[in-house]
């Protein structure tokens, strides 16, 4: 079976209808995320923040921004 | 750069959902991007509902979303008598229609007759509002729709659903 990408949990194909209850299933591809928020990371990576990459940060609490 | 928008469509008992359909196919199985071809209406009968939300994915530098207006253009077919029904409806709208298993019968607030054109004011509301509005990624209000027959209806018809929406940059 090939490596699914970041975030996703399976194949719609795959899974049984009571496996996707409450999942989120990408329409191209067919793959199957968790969350809302896994399959807008896979759908949109380019806004996903990644960590140590704040080169605009203006000496912010990053521990408190991450919390809140 | 433009917001990203699609329509996504729950199934199932479990409000599975399919994001990004690439078709709105209406017969006698709850499946996003059925095939009619297998699952046909038996005339006399109503297709299972479509529960579907119109989803900004990104707001591309936009500011706002708001102004959703759904209508389908084409005929639903020759003999009998064929109804398009929906939540969506342009006043006394009867805020966020809730998700429940997909059926074949009537569902309590699905009875306006769906527009063939373009409607003059919102129809679809955003957070139980027609006068709602996204300004992050968020979805719709569910839009239910079903189509109903009797038993002189033709089998087969091709339309198209319209989408719209309005972007403030």
């Amino acid at each position: 079976m090939s490596e699914l990408p970041q975030g996703a949990i399976g194949n719609k194909d795959d899974m049984t209808e009571e496996e996707l209850a409450g999942k989120h299933i990408d329409g191209a591809t067919g793959l199957v995320f968790e969350t809302e928020e896994d399959y807008l990371a896979f759908k949109h990576p380019e806004n996903v923040e990644v960590p140590g990459t704040d080169t605009e940060d203006e000496g912010g609490n990053d521990e408190a921004e991450e919390a809140a | 750069m433009a917001a990203t928008v699609e329509i996504d469509e729950a199934n199932g008992a479990g409000e599975t959902l399919t994001h990004g359909i690439t078709d709105c196919d209406m017969g006698s199985t709850d499946a996003a991007n059925m095939d009619p071809v297998a699952n046909p209406l038996t005339p006399g009968n109503r297709t299972y509902i479509k529960y579907q939300k119109i989803h900004v994915t990104a707001m591309g530098g936009s500011s706002k979303i708001d102004n959703l207006k759904v209508w389908r253009t084409g005929s639903l077919g020759t003999g009998g008598t064929h109804t398009h029904v929906t939540n969506a409806r342009t006043s006394s709208y009867g805020g966020a229609l809730s998700y429940a298993t997909p059926v074949t019968s009537a569902v309590t607030g699905v009875d306006q007759t769906m527009p063939t054109s373009e409607p003059g004011s919102a129809n679809l509301g955003i957070g139980g509002s027609l006068s709602g509005s996204l300004t992050g990624t968020g979805s719709s209000d569910y839009l239910g729709h079903q189509i109903t027959t009797d038993s002189s209806a033709t089998a087969g018809s091709t339309s198209t659903m319209n989408y719209q929406y309005d972007e403030t940059a």
